[in-house]
């Protein structure tokens, strides 16, 4: 069992609505911490100091009893929406601010990547910058001259190191300031949303060396992105209005909560608006439903999308349609064809209003929930008739820890091989029909 | 409590290093002092020689955008200078100075009133200059008192550099004492930060308690002997009296040019009170940073 180098128990802090009273509390809070005799507090059970245990006026808790643990190796994910707590927590495991309540032990030395910027000089130039900045984060001079190679290196900015920082992109930047942060050889890492910027190569670049310093390191990953989530982390800790709502290693199911908690949104019409589509359903093995409602489905059940459409021109002889299933991440993850992997398509109809039906007779999609959108373009897919965004939901319901958003059950084989032989001789089918 | 840099950094065999153990807890009072103390005294030579690099990081980045540069250190002190001289000259106002010729006291006066002005106004304004960093990378913040005491000293060097040709000009003959006029700048210096340091905890939350002082200041001047020297009677003398920059003024003019007789048993007592005062700023700006950083930025 490796060394837990995190631990943090019953921590709670509070946060004020108010500025002008969070100020004045700021100042009382500050007059009580310099006084050396305050004996105001109370102790819990566990010894810990409890602090300012209720809540004043415009007060509520940011953090409410917050409980975990890292070890070495690990990757703790933080995940939740935009005021969750995240990064008050983060300031809190940083030593930045202290918590209201509860005890934190961190055994180590402690790295954070937070905001990979702070401390840049922007009429300095990106040599002077890589100095302070590494200064700042707790590197001697003669570590900075001997990594500074190294930096420059990983940041692929050699061209650009004598230019003033204010001349920099703001994805160079955030190459900079990782190049520099990535030289860290902490006990424990903190992580708060650093690759929301960067092009993909650069984030790719930085996966690696994350999952390199995760052997290394205890780790706490805060993201909004999933699929990063599910990439580093072991074990996640999903955050709703302050408090834990989910705290353990599934993390397909706390990443499910976390999108659960989105709310639908409205359907969107857009495209030219020479066809309209009047009514849609979604039919499965659970059930049916309509216009901008959700209907269940079951992992490897059939799925039957019907749409009623009425054509309002003349132009096109011949049309397609199509139907995309979208994820929480707003990533097209299915899209139900024709057999030439485009557009089904059907003649200009004579009558008023047509009945269209695709189906599936065995969904792989993973549990989720996903959007559906119809699309009708003409034979081509240059002009776009009508694209009808979040007509309906689908909510599939799978067991299964997987974060994949398609799910295959494949046909597996097994053979022992004697040393002697060192030609593999392979054997396995893969029954694509099955 | 900060990161220990002298931690073994191999982490190659993690179990045998011991790991330094770091808690976090709400803790105010008597622990929250003895913390700070301790990592004041464990970091130092971490928080040397990141002040070093904050200090010629704002240098740099100060002058890089102007043409005349560091000549802009100088400029504002003369500047002051030839205004009073000329005020006095044209006998607008009068101001008796005794054997020392009136620009050059007035000119001793503004290289001291720079140090101490400039040093209590820089370490009022740490936290406001440091705001994005301090809420963002956890480092030792008397970092940032001891890069803001090195510009400041920056600042008055570059003045008072220039004494050196007034006492030429004034052919001053040159005296042992005038080798103590640098130990009467840093004693002023010295002052000016302890009381710059003290009231950030307060300035940094509502922005009275900071414009208040900066209003106090302008009046200060007045109260110190700058332009003028120590009047003999009177209201004014009292005042003057209790202002603790006083003596350090009159000493270290006396030290210089002569003139007045030196204060030494209130310029001693008024340096060693303003050591005192700075080691207690600076601990308190310890103890009281993370409340302020959590307020001004959540």
């Amino acid at each position: 069992m490796s060394d837990l180098l995190i631990k943090a128990e019953h921590v709670s802090k509070k946060f004020c609505r108010s500025l002008k009273r969070s100020l004045w509390y700021g100042v009382k809070d500050v007059a009580h911490s310099l006084n050396p005799w305050s004996r105001s507090r109370e102790m819990d059970g566990d010894g810990s100091l409890r602090a300012n245990v209720d809540l004043r006026q415009d007060e509520f808790w940011a953090l409410q009893d917050i409980n975990f643990e890292v070890r070495r190796g690990e990757c703790l994910g933080l995940i939740g929406h935009n005021g969750a707590g995240k990064s008050t927590l983060l300031k809190i495991l940083n030593n930045l601010i202290r918590p209201d309540s509860g005890r934190i032990t961190m055994r180590g030395r402690v790295g954070a990547m937070i905001e990979l910027g702070a401390g840049f000089n922007p009429v300095l130039s990106g040599r002077e910058n890589i100095y302070n900045q590494a200064a700042l984060l707790g590197f001697e001079t003669k570590e900075i001259k001997k990594k500074f190679d190294a930096i420059v290196d990983f940041s692929e900015l050699e061209q650009f190191l004598d230019m003033p920082l204010q001349n920099y992109s703001s994805g160079m930047r955030v190459k900079l300031g990782f190049a520099v942060a990535s030289q860290m050889e902490p006990d424990i890492l903190l992580l708060d949303e650093i690759l929301a910027v960067g092009d993909v190569g650069f984030r790719f670049k930085c996966l690696n060396v994350m999952g390199e310093l995760q052997r290394k390191t205890a780790m706490i990953f805060v993201s909004h992105s999933m699929t990063q989530v599910h990439r580093i982390c072991q074990k996640v800790i999903l955050l709703s209005g302050g408090c834990v709502t989910y705290s353990g290693f599934d993390v397909a199911v706390a990443v499910r909560s976390y999108m659960g908690l989105v709310k639908t949104t409205q359907g969107i019409v857009v495209g030219s608006g020479e066809a309209e589509i009047v009514d849609l359903k979604i039919q499965t093995v659970c059930g049916t439903c309509g216009f901008g409602k959700t209907v269940d489905a079951e992992f490897g059940g059939w799925l039957r999308v019907t749409a009623r459409i009425r054509i309002q021109t003349k132009q096109y002889p011949v049309l397609r349609m199509e139907f995309l299933l979208w994820n929480e991440d707003m990533m097209p993850v299915m899209e139900l064809m024709a057999k030439d992997l485009l557009g089904y398509a059907f003649d200009l109809p004579d009558s008023d209003e047509i009945e269209i039906t695709a189906f599936v007779a065995r969904s792989e999609l993973n549990a989720g929930r996903y959007s559906l959108s119809a699309l009708i373009t003409d034979e081509s897919h240059t002009n776009v008739l009508c694209n009808y965004v979040n007509a309906a939901y689908l909510r599939v319901n799978a067991d299964g820890p997987s974060g994949a958003h398609i799910l295959s059950v494949a046909k597996w084989n097994i053979e022992t091989k004697s040393r002697e032989h060192h030609v593999v001789e392979s054997s396995e089918e893969i029954d694509a029909n099955s | 409590m900060s990161n220990t840099h002298l931690l073994s950094s191999t982490n190659n065999n993690p179990v045998a290093d011991v790991l330094q153990e770091r808690i976090i807890t709400p803790h105010d009072g008597l622990d929250a002092f003895s913390d700070a103390i301790r990592s004041v005294v464990r970091d130092w030579p971490f928080t040397r020689a990141l002040a070093w690099r904050m200090f010629l990081r704002d240098v740099r980045a100060t002058y890089r955008q102007s043409f005349l540069g560091y000549l802009w250190l100088l400029l504002p002190a003369l500047a002051n200078t030839m205004v009073w001289v000329f005020l006095n000259g044209a006998n607008v106002v009068n101001i008796d100075s005794g054997d020392v010729p009136y620009p050059l006291f007035v000119f001793t006066g503004t290289v001291l009133w720079t140090a101490f002005n400039g040093s209590l106004v820089g370490a009022m304004g740490i936290v406001e200059e440091a705001r994005g960093t301090l809420a963002k990378v956890n480092f030792p913040h008397e970092s940032l008192v001891l890069a803001g005491f090195g510009k400041s000293l920056l600042n008055t060097a570059a003045t008072a550099i220039f004494v050196i040709p007034f006492l030429l000009l004034y052919h001053v003959e040159f005296r042992t004492t005038m080798l103590l006029f640098p130990l009467g700048i840093l004693a002023t210096m010295l002052c000016g930060t302890a009381l710059g340091l003290i009231v950030v905890p307060f300035t940094a939350l509502f922005s009275d308690f900071g414009r208040a002082i900066h209003l106090g200041l302008r009046f200060g001047f007045f109260i110190t002997p700058v332009i003028f020297p120590v009047p003999q009677s009177g209201w004014a003398y009292r005042v003057m009296i209790v202002n603790p920059a006083t003596s350090l003024f009159v000493t270290s003019r006396s030290w210089l040019v002569g003139g007045e007789p030196p204060m030494y048993v209130a310029f001693s007592v008024v340096t060693i009170s303003s050591l005192v005062l700075l080691l207690v700023a600076i601990v308190t700006l310890k103890v009281s940073l993370p409340h302020i950083i959590y307020r001004i930025s959540g």
